[in-house]
């Protein structure tokens, strides 16, 4: 029994290692995309908050004393003074997206700021920001100027202060670690299923169209060695597959979070917590893997098989994002639901809020789901409506 | 039909006294076996029928001894494939037997499958490894130790003149060759029963020949063969014994020697052919 199973899964392991098209389709390719996507979002985010451009240059035109120590100050910022004949051309530049920034001040800003009176109804001294809104760094440069000259307005009347009162408390994640470890078990079911969906129906359903799967039926092997020769197989690629769009994610997230200047990391996570995320991940795997081969059995092309699997990845994608709404974490019977389990045992893991007990159910229920489905994949591979339909 | 039977009696006992006393040995005895499929609509319209079945084998009965090539004749949707199918323990049959050296094809498929090789051109290799690769996989699921691979493989791939194309994909073989190694790959495990559904099928002529050859080198060897075909020149060339069916029934059932005493193969075939369609017996 057990050789039968090694051979099959030696087969399979060596049907995708030895094919260096579906090697790199299936498990270098997703991972490279997701890592060259999210750092690209990275490299999109920091180009639009300015980071790593070096100095943001603003042009200003009669700069007042009270100023100028204060803009020196800002961090990343750049002053060029400028003379009032310059205005037009560096108009014209901001205008053709040459330049950024143009603040201009009225002459003897300071003196007309300190004898203006609001009550007397005349107008109050006016500063012109010129700036470009198709431009994103422009608008950036915009924004920054306007909240810079915001707070400079607000100092000059000194009506009220400031003070900023962080209530957070330590080791708490923030804001963008929250929504993505929110996403993390939709994430990670996601990469699970889509290895199995590109392996499992080449592996089964194109043996039934290609007339291979009744070569190996006549022979001595058992319908039930070949079923778990088939998962296995399946699960064990289909981890690998996982493994590789994981890593990517991560180092991409890692990419696409600096430029915001949160920090990625799992800091709340131990080795208990590690070692109950394997196992959710190790039993959703072949879980996952069965119910990909049931339906790659009863599809009778590769082509349907996929067409078949495709609902059933966005039901899995709904089902991961349910944790984010919220509800079920504690309650027993929702750990007995497949998909929906591993997707609230990983979000419990992931924010270190779970039961041991319920992950544990979870593992158990998705194992005893796939001995079942073994089982009737197994009695699939016995039946010949199933084995001879074309 | 019991008098061709009776006759045939005689034949054995002939070859008995020619081989020795195994071939006495009944080694596949199939006893009223029935097979019914469903038919969908679409099969319906293209065989112009209202039946919602179609008995593809019906109440078909005969014996093979050890040693001897049986061979099945037939035109195409006689009920060859099917009965082989069920020989090969690839499909179940409705009701009857079939026990190919004490072993019931139906309750015993394992037993079976460690005695036959089964070839026809719907079992299909995969075409993505070679018949190195192949040879050695398919010994594995018959347990095979390391060393009688070895020499096997050296044996079958000499013979069939595949030694150069080991290392090939089958993917990049031509039809003649895949054939050879589909054949060579059913015979990795030396059975003593083997099935071949249309064993020279697409072949062209010179692996036919390679074929033929050594179809009657197995016989040679003792082997026993069930052969389905529906090329008169081949039957007469190996068959000890045929069997001629028709819309799933056994028509005649003799020694080649008998079947052809007043007429070719041929001739006798389509004689049979006519009398069944005159008495209404095949479908139209």
């Amino acid at each position: 029994m057990k050789s039968n199973v090694f051979t099959i899964m030696k087969k399979e392991f060596a049907r995708f290692f030895k094919d260096r098209r579906m090697v790199f389709t299936a498990l270098i390719m997703p991972g490279l995309l997701l890592f060259l996507t999210y750092t690209l979002m990275g490299g999109l985010m920091t180009s639009l908050s300015g980071g790593d451009q070096g100095a943001f240059i603003a042009h200003v035109c009669n700069l007042p004393d009270s100023l100028a120590d204060r803009l020196a100050d800002e961090e990343g910022l750049q002053v060029e003074i400028i003379e009032e004949g310059q205005i037009g051309r560096l108009r014209a530049q901001i205008e053709a997206g040459e330049e950024n920034l143009l603040l201009v001040f009225p002459q003897g800003f300071d003196q007309q700021v300190a004898a203006y009176d609001a009550q007397s109804g005349l107008a109050a001294p006016r500063i012109d920001i010129y700036y470009n809104s198709s431009s994103a760094v422009s608008s950036m440069g915009y924004d920054n100027a306007r909240a810079f000259l915001d707070g400079y307005q607000y100092d000059l009347c000194h009506k009220f202060e400031v003070a900023q009162q962080d209530l957070i408390p330590p080791n708490a994640p923030d804001y963008t670690m929250n929504a993505l470890t929110g996403m993390l078990p939709m994430l990670l079911l996601m990469f699970i299923f889509s290895g199995c969906i590109t392996l499992a129906p080449e592996s089964i359903a194109g043996e039934k169209e290609r007339g291979t799967i009744a070569t190996l039926l006549v022979t001595p092997i058992k319908s039930g060695e070949l079923a778990a020769g088939k998962i296995l197989s399946l699960g064990v690629m289909a981890l690998l597959c996982g493994l590789s769009s994981t890593l990517g994610a991560i180092l991409g997230f890692d990419n696409m979070i600096s430029g915001t200047g949160a920090n990625f990391s799992f800091d709340g996570i131990g080795a208990t917590e590690y070692l109950l995320l394997l196992l959710v991940i190790l039993s959703s795997v072949l879980l996952t893997s069965t119910l990909i081969s049931l339906i790659s059995a009863y599809a009778k092309s590769v082509k349907e098989a996929n067409t078949t699997a495709m609902p059933l990845l966005i039901v899995t994608l709904v089902i991961g994002l349910l944790p984010m709404i919220g509800g079920g974490g504690d309650n027993f019977y929702f750990y007995l639901i497949p998909i929906y389990n591993t997707s609230l045992g990983m979000s419990g893991l992931f924010a270190s809020d779970y039961s041991a007990a319920n992950i544990m159910i979870s593992v158990v229920s998705n194992i005893l789901y796939a001995c079942a489905g073994s089982y009737v994949l197994a009695k699939m591979f016995r039946s010949e409506k199933i084995i001879m339909t074309k | 039909m019991e008098e061709i039977i009776e006759g045939n009696m005689e034949e054995v006992i002939g070859k008995y006294m020619e081989r020795g006393w195994d071939s006495l040995r009944e080694l596949l005895k199939v006893e009223n076996l029935c097979k019914t499929f469903k038919l969908s609509q679409k099969q319906q319209k293209s065989q112009q029928t209202h039946e919602k079945t179609i008995k593809a084998v019906n109440n078909l009965s005969f014996s093979a001894y050890a040693g001897e090539v049986f061979g099945l004749l037939g035109p195409n949707g006689a009920g060859k494939t099917t009965t082989l199918r069920i020989l090969s323990t690839l499909i179940k049959p409705d009701s009857g037997s079939a026990i190919l050296d004490g072993f019931d094809v139906t309750t015993q498929p394992y037993e079976v499958r460690r005695r036959i090789g089964f070839l026809t051109s719907e079992l299909k290799l995969e075409e993505f490894f070679t018949p190195d690769y192949l040879f050695g996989f398919f010994s594995s699921l018959y347990g095979l130790p390391p060393d009688r691979v070895r020499r096997r493989k050296e044996e079958l791939f000499t013979r069939f003149g595949v030694s150069a194309f080991a290392h090939v994909k089958v993917a990049n073989l031509s039809t003649g060759m895949k054939q050879k190694v589909s054949l060579l790959i059913s015979l990795v495990h030396d059975p003593d029963v083997i099935i071949f559904d249309e064993p020279t099928n697409g072949l062209d002529v010179l692996t036919a020949r390679v074929v033929t050859d050594f179809l009657l080198e197995l016989k040679g060897l003792g082997k026993t063969l069930i052969v389905s075909t529906h090329i008169f020149s081949l039957a007469e060339k190996i068959c000890d014994r045929v069997g001629i069916i028709m819309d799933g029934k056994m028509r005649a059932c003799d020694a080649l020697q008998n079947l052809t005493a007043n007429d070719s193969l041929e001739d006798t075939f389509f004689a049979l052919h006519e009398q069944v369609s005159r008495e209404g017996g095949l479908a139209q």
